[in-house]
């Protein structure tokens, strides 16, 4: 081999060590949860011949987590705060970032600076506050009221993300339809919203994936056992004084599933979400 | 902002122009009204679910709030001089100081590294790609609880692949050690976080035009000097933006923190965030609590202006 082959065969190796290494590390807690998830108690705890590979598998732990607890009430609860508070927060970001994209007028540029300011603010610095709101509003411990914090950061985010696909959109595009007689109303329908379908796609996993993971919120806001969301009840599993490990690790996996198969399908629009300047977290 | 090109077929000069341009201006305000309807919902929806509550949260700190309740006596600045002459507010802040900085530096490196080598371009690049970004888009509670079985004194993996495989003798307990909660929790932070600082990299490195790179190659550059005079100066704005958001983003997490250590043992991962909320919610001084979010929102406020002045320079 010439040394110019060493080298190359030298580097390639170190090129796929790297990988293989950070693939490891990101992938690896998840795999480990799944796995542990399927081992019965005592190998669980003595993890005895293998640490990792169960030697034998059970579905026990499932079968307590959706018997024994709450689970698939947090799991609906979760499911319907995130899907209202996308319904909502889809259209005004829709009209306010084709607003923000394409009329003049005097406070546009405040205004943007104000949807970035507010985009920014993390749950730390309202949660005080909005829970004092919807006490005065009697929305405490309700999904409504769930909705309203989840909006606070989500319109902001969605608008911003928006802003950005919809600038990427050439304005000729809807001239040329007005020309043609088309009204600005059905121009955008017509014309700009069609174009933009990846954009609120990617918006909308973003969303998607925000509320499912909100946790402070949803930790004050809600009282009852009845209202919890995943985050706050899987939080309620590991707070006792002995964890039912096996349990928790099942309600992981069964929590990331659905993260994980939207994230499988919706990939690139994430990737698009992230260049528009997804930074929310 | 384009639009419908005014129509001219005026037939005298002068009185076409006076014309066009009333018709401009009446369009111009049309126009403008136009956007303000289309901002309208969304400016009230902000402003109910944010900036109102924002303010009545600066307000909140001014008054003696203890209790359930959010009446009280107007207090001044006393909330601010109780928390500040806390020796708990003085240790959370460096604790705070540490846990951001220590998370960033840990993120923006192997951040930097991973986007490095997702530049490279081999097969399976995508799906490889697809599995660095997970630990970003799972709830901060999925990985707190990974993260505690792996770390756990008798079970965790951790624990077991150093005992077996490389012969510690003892367990080491690292979330009930205060140096080792502290270094865990970073940790744990970095290996949430990290892919958001691979992705935003990687985005930048893949525009750096291929010429510059042809440049340094003609100069008989090494790979090192490569990186240091082309690539790096490249990816400066980004890294600027990434320092400035993800600091600030690390300053204020509450649910990693809380969820993993709760601030112990002892005090020795307590930070702002979890202090103000145990103030709200355990000590039930509401007051108080909102001077510590006060205090927090004028750090942000400070972050979101440096951030404002690079993008006008930008």
């Amino acid at each position: 081999m010439t040394r110019y082959k060493v080298r190359k065969t030298v580097r390639t190796s170190l090129l796929w060590a790297g990988v293989m290494f950070f693939v490891a590390v990101s992938i690896f807690p998840l795999i480990e949860a799944f796995l542990s998830s399927l081992k019965p108690p005592a190998q669980l705890f003595s993890r005895f011949p293998h640490i990792f590979i169960p030697s034998s598998v059970t579905l026990l732990h499932y079968r307590e987590l959706l018997m024994e607890t709450k689970f698939l009430t947090y799991y609906f609860n979760t499911t319907f705060v995130t899907l209202v508070t996308l319904a909502l927060v889809i259209p005004i970001s829709a009209l306010a970032a084709y607003g923000l994209t394409r009329f003049a007028f005097p406070g546009r540029d405040l205004y943007r600076r104000l949807i970035i300011f507010t985009y920014m603010l993390p749950p730390i610095l309202l949660f005080l506050p909005l829970h004092a709101v919807l006490t005065t509003l009697g929305l405490v411990n309700s999904r409504a009221g769930l909705v309203f914090a989840y909006t606070s950061f989500c319109l902001p985010f969605a608008i911003w993300l928006l802003r950005a696909f919809f600038m990427g959109i050439p304005v000729s595009l809807e001239e040329a339809a007005m020309v043609d007689g088309a009204t600005r109303l059905s121009a955008f329908f017509r014309i700009v919203l069609p174009q933009t379908v990846s954009g609120v796609v990617a918006v909308s996993v973003f969303v998607c994936v925000v509320c499912w993971n909100e946790y402070l919120y949803a930790l004050v806001l809600t009282s009852s056992d009845q209202m919890r969301t995943l985050p706050v009840g899987l939080a309620t599993f590991i707070r006792v004084y002995t964890i039912d490990w096996g349990k928790v690790m099942a309600s992981v996996v069964l929590t990331s599933v659905p993260l994980v198969v939207l994230y499988v399908f919706v990939q690139e629009h994430l990737l698009k979400g992230f260049a528009a300047g997804a930074v929310k977290g | 902002m384009g639009g419908v090109p005014v129509a001219t077929e005026c037939p005298i000069g002068i009185l076409c122009e006076d014309l066009v341009d009333m018709r401009k201006l009446s369009r111009q305000k049309k126009e403008a009204l136009y956007g303000i309807l289309l901002l309208l919902p969304s400016v009230v929806v902000i402003g109910a679910t944010a900036v109102y509550p924002l303010l009545k949260g600066i307000s909140f700190s001014f008054f003696k709030l203890s209790g359930f309740s959010y009446d009280g006596p107007f207090v001044g600045f006393a909330n601010y001089a109780r928390v500040i002459s806390s020796s708990l507010f003085m240790e959370s802040f460096w604790n705070n100081a540490i846990w951001a900085f220590g998370t960033l530096a840990g993120q923006i490196l192997v951040g930097l590294i991973t986007a490095l080598l997702l530049n490279r371009a081999f097969r399976g690049r995508s799906v490889v790609r697809g599995m660095i970004l997970f630990p970003y888009i799972i709830p901060g509670i999925i990985a707190v609880i990974v993260w505690r079985w792996m770390l756990h004194d008798q079970y965790g993996v951790i624990n077991l692949v150093l005992k077996r495989w490389i012969g510690l003798e003892e367990s080491i307990h690292w979330l009930a050690t205060p140096t080792l909660a502290m270094v865990s929790l970073i940790l744990v932070g970095i290996w949430k976080f990290f892919p958001f600082v691979t992705i935003c990299f990687l985005a930048r490195l893949q525009v750096i035009p291929p010429k510059l790179y042809d440049a340094a190659k003609v100069d008989g550059a090494s790979a090192w000097k490569e990186f240091w005079h082309v690539t790096l100066p490249q990816l400066r704005e980004v890294f600027f933006v990434v320092v400035l958001l993800r600091g600030i983003f690390m300053y204020l997490k509450f649910d990693i923190p809380w969820l993993l250590t709760a601030g112990g043992p002892g005090t020795s991962t307590y930070t702002l965030p979890i202090m103000s909320y145990v103030e709200a919610f355990h000590q039930m001084q509401r007051g108080t609590s909102a001077a510590i979010g006060c205090v927090l929102f004028a750090t942000l406020t400070v972050v979101a202006l440096v951030y404002f002045a690079f993008e006008q320079e930008e």
